[in-house]
């Protein structure tokens, strides 16, 4: 039976160009994110360009008979992450930046202080982390360094409307790498539009039975296949291909990437929420100490990308089997090929759009906030949330199949034995 | 006591609150060729369904070898040679057979010798969407040849058939007549019938009927079921 399966989905060319569609999909995407990044480096280092030059001139109104040491020093400092980033050299440019965000006053070329100080929810403070933990196990920044922004946040800090631009380019990051950018599309949605993508193939895996008043699954029958092992088959053809669909597309594109730009480092630090002490803030500002707070009990700790990858594979692995189910449950509710279909590739993209709320269903299939437990933030959880929605993912795809099981009579009358 | 090879005994069914059999029985006792006949809509294909276990009946049971069937009974013992919307429409007809093989354990060689037989080699690696409905319909009866069932019901195998596939399916109907086989064939093509079998089953009200018609099928088909017409009047 599951080789008939197979011999159908080849037959109709559904395998090849699954795989094709899902890696166009992710080469634009890394193209896309390396076009954007050399913009953003290019604007960076104009506004560098352009704070230096203004820095050097009131300097030198200040001082007009010879700059302090300290004013010295600072220019140094700066000069050094303009030519850092013009050079594009990623580990300099961690250091500098680390030497910048270890004073009271943390400055980037391209901000400038009232930037930095308009940001909240501990912003600084985790860009100090991270910058730290790069630093201590030698891993290059991404470029341009930015600062780690928060993911809903980032939308609500007190930045001047003229400055907004150059927030959005100083909290953008672009994921130029293989790893990376998976990491990216955790983050983007990538993982419903990727349902989506798999679901255009093979949306229509079960409706495909029925065309019009034909029920194909009276011939199956008749060889000796039951409804529970047709359904049980195209769940596992489903799921089996989604994943091998999405391997195969990873594997490639992993290879494109690592010609193209390199892998990345997978100790590159991802940012999570888990429960930590108090930190004190050593910045100037009076609202330092409540920024770095901000999630308190839950604190910011930074994991290797390799562990947060290994959880993304087990989620993102969730997803498919959930997706699976349910449109196993959708394809025998409506019968319809292409209503299925259509249905299929609608409703994973419906996560990209509806707004975040505990009542929408899709909020807990953002992979990367189950993953950083951001979404324990937002549900005043103390434990991490990770392997309860993991849970919950799989048993509502249990109680899909459940459901698709459900013997029902159907057109012409026919019951299923 | 006659022994019955294969039985209907008080059969029952309704579909949308609509009788389509009402205590019905059939008996048959020799094996061969049987023509089952009834207008459009009168349940021949019920029939066929409710004999394979697709439809369940309401009430009655239909035996073979004094065994009732069973799904698993059905697999084993009954062929059925169903209308060709039932192919999938992007395999081949060597892919439709491969997967009826398996399932029933037949040697690969028997594919050929009935593809070979049937003339179904010429467009064996052909796409079901491709085939002609002769060749559709040549491949289903290959399909329902492949297992060498007790019983094999044939819905419809002539219609819309070109004369080669005609004959055909008549010589293979004529090999039947020998064999210890049952075979029922549903048809409206009643010339065709005539050919292959004197031994005709009528779909009469929400019975069964065994007729042995020495008289012609269409003959019979008259007496039971066409009515005078009514005379067109034109109303000026």
């Amino acid at each position: 039976m599951i080789q008939l399966e197979l011999i159908k989905l080849w037959r109709q060319n559904k395998l090849l160009p699954g795989i094709l569609v899902l890696l166009i999909c992710m080469i634009g995407s890394i193209e896309a994110s390396l076009y954007f990044q050399n913009q953003s480096v290019n604007t960076a280092i104009q506004y560098s360009q352009t704070n230096l030059a203004i820095f050097k001139v009131s300097a030198d109104k200040r001082w007009a008979e010879g700059w302090l040491p300290d004013v010295k020093t600072d220019y140094k400092s700066y000069e050094n992450q303009l030519t850092d980033l013009q050079h594009r050299n990623r580990s300099a440019m961690t250091t500098d930046a680390l030497t910048s965000y270890s004073t009271p006053t943390p400055y980037l070329l391209y901000t400038g202080f009232d930037i930095t100080q308009g940001l909240h929810a501990g912003e600084n403070e985790a860009t100090h982390q991270e910058l730290l933990y790069l630093h201590r196990y030698h891993i290059g920044s991404m470029i341009p360094v930015t600062i780690r922004t928060n993911p809903e946040t980032a939308g609500t800090n007190n930045i001047p409307a003229n400055e907004a631009e150059v927030f959005q380019n100083l909290s953008t990051r672009y994921y130029e790498c293989g790893w990376w950018q998976i990491w990216f599309w955790a983050i983007a949605g990538g993982l419903l539009v990727s349902l989506a993508i798999i679901n255009l193939f093979f949306g229509d895996i079960l409706a495909s039975e029925w065309e019009g008043s034909t029920d194909r699954t009276r011939w199956l029958r008749l060889q000796n296949e039951t409804h529970t092992k047709l359904i049980l088959t195209k769940l596992a053809v489903h799921f089996g291909l989604s994943c091998l669909l999405l391997g195969l597309a990873l594997g490639l594109f992993l290879l494109y990437a690592w010609l193209r730009t390199g892998l990345g480092d997978l100790r590159y630090p991802v940012q999570t929420w888990a429960l930590g002490k108090r930190v004190v803030s050593f910045y100037n500002w009076m609202t330092a100490n409540a920024e770095a707070n901000y999630f308190y009990p839950l604190h910011i700790v930074f994991i290797p990308l390799a562990r947060y990858l290994g959880q993304l594979s087990v989620f993102w692995v969730s997803l498919l089997f959930l997706n699976s189910t349910v449109t196993l449950l959708v394809n025998r509710i409506l019968h319809i090929r292409l209503l299925a279909l259509l249905t299929m590739v609608i409703v994973p993209l419906l996560g990209l759009v509806l707004p975040t709320s505990i009542y929408n269903p899709f909020t807990y299939l953002k992979g990367d906030w189950v993953i950083t437990n951001y979404l324990g933030y937002l549900l005043n959880q103390r434990a991490p949330v990770f392997p309860w929605v993991v849970g919950i993912m799989i048993a509502a795809g249990a109680v899909c199949l459940g459901l698709t099981l459900v013997p029902l009579s159907h057109r012409g009358g026919v019951h299923f034995d | 006591m006659t022994d019955s090879i294969f039985q209907i005994q008080n059969l029952s069914f309704a579909y949308h609150r609509q009788v389509i059999y009402g205590q019905a029985n059939l008996t048959l006792t020799d094996p061969g060729v049987y023509g089952l006949i009834g207008p459009n809509g009168s349940g021949k294909s019920t029939l066929f369904n409710l004999i394979t276990r697709l439809l369940r009946p309401a009430k009655g049971t239909i035996s073979l070898d004094g065994t009732v069937l069973t799904p698993a009974r059905v697999f084993a013992s009954v062929a059925y040679a169903q209308d060709s919307s039932v192919l999938y429409p992007y395999l081949t007809g060597r892919d439709h057979l491969r997967f009826v093989a398996k399932q029933h354990g037949v040697a690969r060689e028997r594919i050929k010798l009935l593809s070979d037989e049937l003339e179904v080699t010429d467009f064996i690696d052909r796409r079901v969407a491709r085939l002609s409905l002769g060749q559709k319909q040549r491949l289903l009866i290959a399909l329902a040849l492949l297992p060498e069932s007790r019983l094999l019901l044939m819905d419809e195998p002539l219609n819309g058939l070109d004369p080669d596939s005609v004959i055909i399916i008549r010589d293979l109907l004529e090999a039947f007549k020998t064999s210890d086989q049952i075979v029922i064939v549903s048809s409206h093509n009643l010339d065709e019938l005539d050919k292959v079998t004197d031994r005709l089953i009528f779909k009469v009200d929400h019975g069964l009927s065994l007729e042995t018609v020495a008289e012609g099928a269409e003959a019979r088909y008259a007496k039971l079921y066409r009515h005078p017409r009514k005379k067109l009047v034109h109303h000026a």
